[in-house]
């Protein structure tokens, strides 16, 4: 079981790694492919940090172009390419924030001139705000387990696959993210629960 | 064993909710740890019932013909590019940066007169982009104005297809200018030479070859904007050939590189600036200065003030530190009692990832002029080892092993009881191990915390 696990990841790794090298080569194709397969995936890490779909939208196109722009430099070592996507989008996300603090303006979505919110999108607004402040204060691992785990639903195998690491160390990682999560958010969410539950 | 317990039915809660259980099921399966496990499972049920919005499908769209078109752009991108640099290499660095400041220096060149003459067609597109340059006009008598463009080390240029180009400052003759390599093949282009604002007297020729044309159309600016400085010998140029008698002395100084040249360097020191000329022989121990770093120069000091080189040495520093702060691509690390600013871009490594915040760092990184550093490396160290010790046994169910630590001399708790004073109880359930645990093995034991005695470990490392 374990060996044929080990030979289905083997063989994963390498067609990942033939796509990196076609990747390299500028081959629409093999973009086209990167893209399908991880776009929805960095959509959400990037959300989950940032709480704002459109800029979230923006962002998530900047990390496949900045990966374009660094793919040469890449070197593929067996960890999956989606790390490295993780890691373009956690610096994306960094510079992000650092214009939008630094600009000071305030988002449409803040003063309502958007479209109105109703009760529920509103809840949803300010969960969404309080969870990806939370975020934020996570380690990137920390961050890619929660995402992998709870918002995309992956098994504990799946997450441990996809960070190349060993299912104790994400649970190790699960364990310490939800810590910290509680302690960051505690307050916010216990009045969240006391007004029941919350569904997107 | 507390802490053992409650993180089992952690994960069976999470695993049970995960299947379809309501989080009260999975607390009134176990009472004991209710208290504790209501929070987290609140956190995780919270996690798991909200989900974030679908992008929109013309945003998906848009994201992906900009990428295609960027992969399209590069393939047909680079060869256009090589070809506009190779056959208008002057005109179109030239139009691409206009004309050059570094540093504080100015350039300057009138409207309608680029450098290079003749036709003025774009054939090289470059943007800018970091920093915001300044554009400023400053009026001629003619009626007509001059156009500046000030920008710094800091700016960055890339071509259409979104590669960087690297450039540099550059000073020869009194003139500015700037030096690019070409992002594809490396190979090295001049602008014209534009000539500084408000410029002092000509400075001494640099020998040896210029690609600098020999004639330039550069207007004169009817007043400098804003003061450079400039390279220090002031003879006049007659004066300035290199005395072939007088006795040279070998001798070193320090200052930051504000001009790279092709033969020669710009050296900023206390005392005012210092033309370095560079030859094929001129030693670089620590690679090629750049605008912006410290070097301390070795040397024959000539008449006019200026030095031939024997040994430019870049001031590469060593240190670790904690990262404090990170700020973009900026890093605050906290080393021997002074904070320090370390900046990193593209060229900067990061063998063990990325530091965060509190981790402790090995950091190798050129001085630059301001005090900051330019990191060429940055290194996570990982934390020492929270203690090390021999197995002396090992209880596979639960999760446990007990190490003996020499110098210890509290008791153990749980399973390892038995094994008497200095021995610690260590609960891996939760670690990365490296190796095999067996009694008789000596380990590297992380701590993670410690909970009524059993050390609970994120990492364990078996020799």
């Amino acid at each position: 079981m374990v060996a044929r696990q080990a030979l289905a990841i083997s063989g994963e790794q390498d067609e990942e790694a033939q796509l990196v090298a076609r990747a390299q080569e500028s081959e629409r194709a093999a973009w086209d492919e990167i893209f399908q397969r991880h776009y929805q995936r960095v959509y959400v890490f990037v959300f989950c940090r940032i709480g704002d779909a459109m800029a979230a939208e923006d962002v998530t196109a900047d990390v496949f172009v900045e990966a374009w722009k660094g793919i040469r430099r890449y070197s593929y070592r067996g960890v999956p390419l989606i790390s490295w996507l993780y890691r373009i989008a956690h610096n994306l996300i960094a510079d992000f924030l650092r214009r939008r603090n630094r600009a000071k303006t305030q988002r449409l979505e803040d003063d309502g001139a958007r479209v109105p919110h109703t009760g529920d999108e509103a809840e949803r607004v300010a969960l969404w705000q309080s969870v990806s402040a939370a975020f934020r204060r996570l380690t990137l691992e920390q961050q890619q387990v929660l995402v992998s785990r709870f918002i995309e639903g992956l098994t504990l195998a799946e997450t441990a696959a996809l960070m190349g690491k060993r299912e104790n160390a994400i649970k190790a990682l699960e364990f310490r993210a939800l810590k910290a999560v509680r302690r960051i958010m505690g307050a916010d969410w216990a009045m969240t629960q006391s007004a029941g539950s919350v569904r997107a | 064993m507390k802490e053992n317990a409650f993180r089992q039915a952690l994960d069976e809660c999470l695993e049970r909710i995960r299947g379809g259980d309501s989080l009260e099921e999975c607390l009134a399966a176990h009472p004991e740890q209710a208290p504790q496990l209501g929070p987290f499972l609140r956190s995780a049920s919270i996690l798991w019932n909200i989900r974030p919005p679908q992008p929109a499908a013309t945003s998906i769209t848009e994201a992906r013909n900009r990428l295609l078109a960027r992969v399209a752009e590069g393939s047909r991108g680079k060869e256009a590019v090589m070809r506009g640099v190779f056959r208008y290499g002057h005109t179109a660095l030239a139009v691409a940066a206009l004309f050059v400041t570094s540093l504080g220096l100015v350039a300057a060149a009138g409207t309608g007169m680029l450098p290079g003459g003749g036709s003025n067609t774009v054939t090289f597109n470059a943007r800018v982009v970091s920093t915001s340059p300044s554009l400023f006009f400053v009026q001629r008598e003619d009626d007509q104005s001059y156009v500046y463009l000030r920008f710094n080390d800091g700016t960055r240029f890339e071509d259409a297809a979104g590669t960087a180009i690297a450039w540099s400052a550059i000073a020869r003759n009194g003139r500015v200018g700037v030096e690019a390599t070409s992002p594809t093949s490396g190979r090295i282009f001049d602008t014209q030479m534009v000539r500084l604002v408000g410029a002092a007297p000509t400075p001494a020729p640099t020998p040896g070859p210029t690609t600098a044309p020999a004639a330039e159309p550069t207007p004169e600016p009817t007043k400098p904007p804003e003061a450079e400085p400039t390279v220090k010998p002031t003879q006049a140029p007659e004066a300035t050939a290199k005395p072939t008698e007088a006795p040279k002395t070998l001798s070193d100084f320090f200052g930051t590189v504000v001009a790279v040249g092709e033969s020669h360097l710009v050296v900023a020191t206390d005392t005012g600036n210092v033309l370095v000329h560079t030859s094929a022989e001129t030693q670089y121990p620590n690679g090629f200065p750049f605008v912006g770093v410290k070097v301390g120069v070795l040397g024959y000091k000539n008449a006019d003030g200026s030095y031939d080189a024997v040994k430019v040495i870049v001031k590469v520093m060593e240190f670790s530190g904690v990262v404090k702060a990170i700020n973009g691509s900026d890093l605050t690390v906290f080393s021997s009692g002074v904070n320090q600013t370390v900046h990193t871009d593209g060229h900067t490594n990061f063998p063990t990832g990325h530091p965060v915040v509190n981790d402790e760092v090995f950091v190798r990184a050129w001085k630059l002029g301001d005090g900051t550093f330019l990191a060429t490396d940055v290194k996570v160290t990982p934390p020492a080892a929270t203690f090390s010790g021999v197995i002396v046994g090992h209880f596979p169910g639960e999760f446990t092993i007990c190490v003996e630590v020499a110098g210890y001399t509290g008791s153990p708790v749980g399973p390892c009881t038995e094994f008497g004073a200095g021995v610690k109880t260590v609960c891996y359930e939760f670690a990365e191990v490296i190796g095999e645990l067996a009694v008789g093995k000596t380990v590297d034991v992380y701590k993670d915390h410690v909970t009524e005695g059993t050390y609970f470990a994120y990492k364990i490392v078996v020799h």
